[in-house]
């Protein structure tokens, strides 16, 4: 995977768009952000992600309904693509050989440390 | 929510649109209420960004505008190129402005960074010594004891230093001889308190160890040149020293000077124990301040209580910040010359005025170069221009020429800062260029004068604006604006011009005065050895037989420079009022060397031994104590065990003191052991054979000290220094305000013909002559001038009666400097409006009117 390199905001929102399926615009995908991760991001800066990432080929948009909270105003939603879906699955793979090689470290019991 | 639509991308603005609306929807059900409002300007602020700006997207810039501003710039481009003599003004007077203000803005920064080259600088405090008899006065130094009493009493000092002046010392340095000023004594912790490195050696231990020797980078390179000089043998006077150490040199940006260091021990002048000889500059290291109030009167309690004397009760120590010194202080012996706020505030002033004036004038020139426009323009409106667009093309043309005025400053700021150092005797160098905070000045100075041009158009402009724009009347009254800034700079420049003349009057005045002496051809010889004076015609007897010395004369002191102070009796003067006298100790010789003349009596004489004890006055001195036949009267000055004595002669007044001074009573009287100086009187064609002979005499006699001379005019000449400098610095200021005065008319009058061109063309037809049409012109303008004239007399004469009231001896200020004033000023300013004038005369009535 040369060439991408995910931000670490990047992937989170990559994760949170795969998350939401079918419903991924700017500000629900704000909203769960906040919920799942306790990320606090400005809308714009989700934007600007969202669209960077458009560019890099990873997610892809098209226009949904127009709705009256909105004023009238379609929203953008976005999906991932399947290289969208490839490089989280890189990502996850890459992490997950590295904790299974730290020494001294037992990652099941790490992990029910942080659900304590 | 305009802003948005204003810069976004078209593609992105719907989607950043609707997300706006549902967040503010949504906070304001969940009652935000006036705070929603804020969160959505706020994020409407944070969607600002790179990729959301339609401007640096090509696919959205609008085409219009990309081509707008290339059509803008060649059109400006090419009136630049029709109207080349107003470009040049335009730009030259614009650069010359940016390039003053970027070098006083150097100036100020540099005065501001006093001392800050200390790591600590904001905790170090110099201690000294305030009376609270007259609030300012107060002795930069304290005693010497006082440094370790704060160190032991006040815990919160880290470390304190003592610096102490010492005189000029003769250093011997393998065989060469030679004088050297500059030195201090310093204690160790000298290089805890202030920020310097050592090149070679350690320089604390040098400094605690007696005979060794810390010195300046230069200084060790004048000796030493690229050398390590450490272990290096010095003598200064008899006592020998080692180099221990070789520090970087003190920045100029500092309050003390010096070229080399020696260790607080060696300075044996015994006042380092005494309470009551304040010698000592002295610095504490001080990290917690905060209670510097309660410490300074700890400190006064235990500097009184050590002196122990009465009347000294209101005695104050005082902490003063290291960084202030240089700007806030003002004391009685500072360690060197200070500046202060008055002088920052002046230069800023006369840097903000200066740019405010270059901005009217420039935006003047450009207001009537868009005057002859009207065709362009109103091809332009036809072509569906509007007025936002009108402005954008002035906007567009006028910071186009300030950038190009702000690159040419660089040039001019090259060129004249030689000038300005010479000057102001400092080194500024380029390197400032590339600091940070010299670009941002420099960016926020054409932003600044591109705003503030805007702002005068917009003023100036609008008229025409509207008559482009609206069919509605048009304001001509603009025009007034001009006029009061024309008079303005005439007041300004004919202010400068006054002042200037009267202190170039006043200069020649003090050169040509006649002082009562002759100060050319003497040259002064500082004789360091007693021994050699012991016999004085003996001593002075070679120098005589030289050929070209017209004649020599050995005295303690000299005119011009220091003299004594000592009490003295005149016969039947209550010794309670006798008035201040001065004093200088001289031979026989003194009068036919320097030539003064004698009113009454005779000069002092070889032949009688009873003249040793004889007086001579001056006439001010005969009448200070109201003396009608001063001859045979007696002085006597116990302080010195001088019984009373005859006065023998009455010396003419002569200006033994500079001209800022009224001459004083003084007395003349001879006192052969505290000789120090030999005069030296030479005919002028035999002047360097004469210093030859001067020189190898000099080696038989005293091979210890090198001949130490220098010329007595010079040293004269020198108490005027600053007075010089004053006057060269209004120089310069005046040759700007006149150049910006004669932009400005030249302004005017070519925005006034171009205006009135058609005004014109009518008068000529109904029969006026081209000399009437000039004298139409001409008459507003000396009207505007005169005005400018009347306004300038009063500053400029309470300008210059202050700076006249430095000099005991000035001139008055004479009406013909203003008349003089006056008509250059007047000649200046036709000679800048001839030209406009002349073709408003000229012009062809045909070509004015045939479009109407």
């Amino acid at each position: 995977m040369k060439g991408i390199h995910l931000g670490e905001l990047e992937e989170l929102i990559l994760l949170t768009i795969a998350m939401l399926d079918d419903d991924a615009y700017g500000v629900s995908v704000q909203e769960r952000l906040y919920q799942c991760a306790s990320r606090q991001v400005n809308i714009s800066a989700v934007h600007t992600v969202m669209h960077r990432m458009e560019k890099k080929g990873l997610v892809r948009s098209k226009f949904g309904p127009s709705l009256a909270i909105r004023g009238g105003r379609r929203k953008r939603l976005f999906s991932l693509t399947p290289s969208g879906l490839k490089a989280l699955q890189e990502i996850r793979m890459v992490r997950n050989r590295m904790y299974e090689n730290l020494p001294g470290f037992d990652f099941k019991i790490s992990l029910n440390i942080t659900h304590a | 929510m305009n802003f948005l639509r204003w810069y976004c991308r078209p593609d992105l603005l719907e989607e950043i649109e609707g997300d706006l609306a549902e967040l503010n929807q949504k906070r304001l059900n969940s009652g935000w209420g006036r705070r929603a409002d804020l969160w959505f300007a706020w994020d409407v602020v944070r969607f600002f960004r790179w990729h959301t700006i339609r401007f640096f997207h090509p696919r959205f810039i609008k085409p219009k505008d990309m081509y707008f501003i290339s059509n803008y710039l060649k059109t400006g481009l090419r009136n630049l190129r029709h109207n080349k003599s107003f470009a040049l003004i335009n730009l030259s007077s614009l650069s010359l402005s940016i390039a003053c203000a970027l070098i006083i803005f150097m100036v100020i920064r540099r005065e501001l960074q006093y001392d800050r080259y200390n790591e600590h600088y904001h905790d170090i405090f110099r201690i000294v010594l305030l009376g609270d008899d007259v609030p300012g006065s107060g002795i930069a130094k304290v005693s010497g004891p006082l440094a370790p009493a704060i160190h032991e009493s006040i815990p919160q000092v880290v470390s304190v230093t003592r610096l102490a002046w010492m005189p000029s010392r003769l250093f011997t340095i393998n065989d060469l001889k030679q004088y050297e000023e500059g030195g201090m004594y310093a204690d160790p912790s000298f290089f805890d308190v202030f920020t310097f490195t050592s090149i070679y050696g350690d320089a604390e231990r040098s400094l605690s160890s007696s005979g060794s020797i810390v010195l300046t980078e230069s200084f060790s390179k004048k000796y030493f040149n690229n050398k390590n000089p450490i272990g290096a043998s010095i003598t200064i006077e008899d006592k020998p020293y080692r180099v221990g150490a070789v520090i970087n040199d003190v920045p100029e940006t500092s309050h003390f000077h010096f070229d080399y260091l020696l260790p607080m021990e060696d300075d044996t002048r015994g006042w380092k124990e005494q309470w009551n000889r304040t010698q000592y500059y002295t610095y504490a290291y001080l990290p917690d301040h905060h209670s510097l109030g309660l410490l300074e009167e700890e400190l006064s309690k235990i500097f009184i209580s050590q002196l122990n004397e009465p009347e000294t009760q209101d005695a104050h120590i005082k902490f003063q910040p290291l960084s202030s010194i240089h700007l806030h202080s003002h004391l009685h012996r500072e360690i060197g010359e200070n500046s202060s706020m008055m002088f920052i505030y002046l230069i800023g002033g006369i840097g903000v005025f200066l740019l405010l004036i270059t901005c009217a004038n420039f935006s003047n020139m450009q207001a009537s170069i868009v005057a002859q426009r009207y065709m362009e323009l109103g091809v332009r409106k036809s072509l569906g221009a509007t007025r936002v667009d009108f402005w954008s093309q002035l906007l567009v043309e006028s910071s186009f020429l300030v950038v190009v005025a702000a690159l040419l400053s660089v040039g001019w700021v090259v060129f004249l800062l030689p000038y300005i150092n010479q000057l102001l005797g400092i080194h500024l160098t380029l390197p400032a260029f590339t600091t940070g905070t010299f670009f941002l000045a420099a960016l926020g100075l054409i932003l600044g004068i591109s705003l503030l041009t805007t702002i005068f158009q917009s003023v100036i402009m609008s008229s025409i604006s509207n008559r482009l724009f609206s069919s509605g009347p048009s304001h001509i009254s603009k025009g007034r604006i001009r006029a009061i800034l024309v008079v303005g700079q005439i007041t300004l420049s004919l202010v400068m011009i006054i002042v200037v003349l009267v202190m170039q009057s006043q200069l020649r005045f003090i050169n040509t005065k006649p002082l009562g002496y002759v100060k050319d051809n003497i040259i002064n010889i500082v004789v360091n050895d007693p021994g050699l004076i012991k016999d004085v015609p003996g001593f002075k007897h070679p120098f005589n037989e030289m050929p070209g010395v017209l004649s020599s004369s050995l005295s303690a002191n000299l005119p011009g420079g220091g003299d004594y102070g000592i009490r003295l009796l005149p016969e039947g003067i209550d010794p309670e009022q006798v008035p201040e006298t001065r004093m200088l100790i001289i031979d026989e010789e003194f009068i036919t060397t320097y030539q003064l003349k004698l009113v009454q009596g005779r000069g002092f004489d070889q032949r009688r031994p009873a003249d040793h004890s004889a007086y001579l006055i001056n006439e001010t001195a005969a009448k200070a104590f109201s003396w009608d036949r001063p001859i045979g009267k007696t002085i006597a000055m116990p302080a010195i065990d001088r019984e009373p004595g005859p006065v023998i002669g009455v010396v003419k007044d002569f200006h033994f003191r500079s001209m800022h001074e009224s001459i004083q009573p003084l007395v003349l009287f001879m006192e052969p052991t505290w000789f120090g100086y030999l005069s030296i009187r030479i005919a002028p064609d035999k002047f360097s054979s004469v210093i030859d002979l001067i020189k190898k005499h000099w080696k038989e006699i005293d091979a210890d000290h090198p001949l130490q001379y220098g010329f007595f005019k010079s040293g004269i000449d020198e108490q005027y220094n600053d007075d010089i400098r004053m006057e060269r610095f209004a120089g310069a200021g005046m040759l700007l305000a006149i150049l910006l005065a004669i932009i400005g008319l030249y302004g005017l009058s070519s925005y006034d013909v171009a205006r009135r061109g058609k005004e014109f063309g009518i008068r000529k037809i109904l029969g006026a002559s081209n000399l009437q049409v000039m004298l139409i012109q001409l008459r507003r303008y000396s009207w505007l001038i005169l005005l400018g004239s009347g306004l300038a007399i009063l500053p400029s004469i309470w300008i210059a009666n202050t700076w006249l009231a430095t000099f005991a001896y000035h001139i008055p200020v004479s009406w013909e400097i203003f008349a003089l004033a006056v008509g250059s000023i007047l000649l200046i300013s036709w000679l800048a409006l001839a030209y406009q004038m002349v073709k408003g005369a000229q012009t062809n009535s045909v070509d004015m009117l045939r479009m109407e």
